[in-house]
């Protein structure tokens, strides 16, 4: 295989096939390459914290990375941190799609995952399926299905399409792929459980800094959640939009999966398996989707607000719970702030 | 319905279902199958069958009032919801006379074609538009106010997003006045055909002015000129609206959406009506008569005797019989589609 297609597109399975080594078994690829494998846990602390690094120029390099850095993250399982990580090679992929020569490696790019199109006098006719797959993101009207010019039953795509295009498909497939349930041969996790819980506590963290929510103050949870949490601990059986919410609203303060299980242990029909199912799903670890958090006016209309027992509620400013979380941490904030400094101010 | 009228509607669909044991359910074994019965109330779900054998046994057994099947493809049917790893589904529209504006002013057979009508509009935009041939749809009579469309293979994979699209695209979204309709697309080329022809009538038109408010509904009294800019532009808003009225058929659009959905499975009949869910020939919908050709064989020979509780009309095969409250003889068929409407009850006499 060239050496700078796989430079260029580390994910062509031929290239990655020749760098992994034929049979070899995971743990003596990681051992092989431990120097790299530190690099690439580095790398995706970086990543997650923002930082822009350059991509290795050797082949062996880059698609040996690539390799780990996708072991690692299937590890971890966490939705947000492999989002930050595939968005950089996402990014990169749509550079050289872009600036690709050779319509030959567009289409190779483009089998590789798994976009029917053909090319026909210099423009591509994308199959609807493979056009939905990859462009209902966009959520652009341009991008709308009854905005394409078709020919023959499919889409007709310019070359800045089909690179966004094939930047979605690759970024769909590698999210399944590190989000899905894979099992690690035991003699592998003592390598990668120290990089991963770095990773992971650095995720978190980003999380509630990203949303602006602070460490977790359940002080500041709104009524509906407090309810719903009180209920548990108290043995009650809860709804199933109830749990959801609950999910949605934990996850998106930062809690881990195994945090926001902890919750759950109360509850009467608690089956450890499908709770553990539930909240993967809803989280969007294995699925490469995670949910939102339902608004005041869902909550609402699903029994589940409790806006009279609270005065922050009762105002009328708030449409959102976690509004409500933010509000309520930010006032807190300052003094926290000061606290620290050592000094005392009257709010 | 009395207690007698049950068992006797239950007595008739044995009899059919005794001499029909082939339901068109493609990957019958990754489907989940769905039955409500004549004296349970409630829907008995997340069944899966190995064979049609083993279906037809159990349709046998158990006669079924309504009878479903899934549109999805399923790797474990008749587990719950969240276990059933969702592997695929049939893209499936559906229309029904409830979408069609003035159904209730309008006789059955009536009703039927006008839904026929956007029936049409639907297989011309999937033949046309998306290219979709006879062998990869199957159109089905749903046994009572519509039909539906399936559509196999093809887009299997794609999730409910996708399927809006898809949606979006055959209702004419992009008609609507912010969408910018790019100009090489099929819906562009349509609008652009019926302007042009608008646009031809006015200038061919000794009272080309009549014939603008006509077309347009508008009234601009300063014109003078056949070539102002406003005709143009009022006439371009009037061809997107007739192109949206001629070629975008009105769908149920959750239905299509829908990627769990289940639907009304052909060979079986429809508990409301006592007609068929059947299979239609695409070659051969335009001539297709619901309410003559969907009657099952088993109804036409045996007449039954029923006592009509309110004034009511049946129109089926090929007639329309109007009747007063009392006792009636009916064929089959028409005693058992007022029965079944709560019309009628079977006569123990």
């Amino acid at each position: 295989m060239k050496e700078d297609l796989i430079t260029k597109y580390p994910f062509i399975k031929s290239g990655l096939k020749e760098y992994f080594g034929f049979g070899k078994p995971l743990s003596e690829f990681l051992e092989e390459n431990s120097n790299y494998l530190a690099d690439v846990s580095r790398d995706i602390l970086d990543v997650v914290n923002g930082k822009d690094i350059s991509f290795p120029i050797e082949p062996d390099e880059r698609v040996k990375k690539f390799i780990l850095a996708k072991i690692l993250l299937t590890f971890i399982r966490d939705y947000f941190v492999s989002a930050r990580y595939a968005i950089r090679e996402r990014k990169i992929l749509y550079d050289n799609i872009e600036l690709e020569q050779d319509h030959r490696n567009i289409m190779l790019v483009a089998k590789e995952l798994g976009i029917k199109f053909e090319l026909r006098d210099g423009r591509y006719l994308v199959s609807v399926q493979s056009f939905l797959k990859n462009a209902v993101v966009f959520n652009d009207k341009e991008l709308k299905l009854c905005n394409q010019e078709m020919i023959e039953g499919r889409v007709v795509a310019d070359r800045r399409i089909i690179a966004k295009l094939i930047r979605e498909a690759f970024y769909r497939i590698y999210m399944e792929e590190v989000n899905s349930l894979s099992s690690f041969p035991e003699e592998v996790s003592p390598i990668l459980k120290g990089y991963a819980e770095k990773i992971i506590v650095r995720g978190g963290q980003i999380r509630q800094e990203r949303a602006n929510l602070g460490p977790l103050n359940t002080k500041a949870f709104p009524p509906c959640l407090t309810m719903i949490i009180s209920q548990m601990s108290k043995g009650m059986n809860v709804s199933h939009p109830a749990r959801f919410f609950l999910v949605t609203f934990l996850h998106r303060i930062g809690l881990s999966n195994d945090e926001i299980f902890k919750y759950f242990g109360e509850v009467p029909d608690f089956a450890e398996k499908i709770t553990k199912y539930q909240i993967e799903h809803i989280t969007g670890t294995g699925r490469g989707r995670e949910y939102m958090v339902p608004s005041c006016n869902t909550l609402m209309s699903l029994g589940l607000c409790y806006k009279e027992t609270d005065e922050l509620c009762r105002s009328g400013v708030i449409n959102h719970p976690l509004n409500y979380y933010k509000r309520k941490n930010v006032r807190r904030g300052p003094e926290r702030k000061n606290e620290v400094n050592g000094e005392k101010t009257n709010h | 319905m009395n207690d007698f009228s049950v068992r006797r509607a239950k007595y008739f669909f044995d009899l059919y279902y005794s001499s029909h044991s082939s339901f068109r359910i493609p990957e019958l074994k990754q489907r989940e199958l769905a039955f409500s019965f004549f004296d349970k109330t409630g829907m008995a779900r997340h069944t899966s069958f190995q064979s049609m054998g083993e279906l037809a046994d159990f349709i046998r057994t158990n006669t079924p009032l309504h009878f479903y099947y899934s549109s999805a493809y399923y790797g474990n049917p008749s587990a719950e919801m969240d276990f059933k790893e969702w592997k695929g589904a049939d893209l499936i529209f559906d229309i029904d006379g409830d979408h069609i504006p003035n159904a209730d002013k309008m006789t059955y057979g009536e009703m039927l074609g006008a839904v026929k009508n956007e029936l049409m509009k639907l297989l011309f935009l999937l033949r046309d538009d998306f290219r979709i041939n006879d062998d990869s749809m199957e159109i089905v009579f749903s046994g009572s106010r519509g039909y539906h469309v399936h559509v196999y293979s093809i887009f299997n994979d794609l999730g409910s997003q996708e399927r809006r699209e898809i949606v979006d695209y055959i209702t004419g979204k992009c008609l609507l006045p912010d969408y910018g309709l790019k100009k090489m697309t099929a819906w562009s080329q349509r609008i652009e055909s019926e302007k042009e022809s608008m646009l031809s009538k006015i200038r061919k038109a000794k009272k080309w002015k009549e014939e603008f408010e006509k077309m347009t509904g508008r009234n601009i009294p300063d014109l003078e000129k056949k070539n102002d800019s406003r005709i143009e532009r009022a006439i371009e808003s009037a061809a997107k609206l007739r192109v949206n009225s001629k070629f975008s058929p009105l769908i149920d659009e959750p239905v299509t959406i829908d990627i769990h959905r289940l639907i009304r499975t052909p060979g079986g009949i429809h508990g409301k009506s006592g007609l068929m869910v059947m299979d239609v020939d695409p070659k051969k919908i335009d001539t297709f008569e619901p309410l003559i050709e969907a009657i099952p064989d088993e109804f036409k020979e045996i007449k039954e005797r029923i006592n009509v509780i309110r004034k009511s009309k049946v129109e089926l095969g090929g007639e329309i019989i109007e009747l007063s409250e009392g006792t009636q003889v009916l064929p089959l068929y028409g005693s058992i589609f007022l029965v079944l409407k709560g019309n009628a009850e079977f006569s123990e006499k």
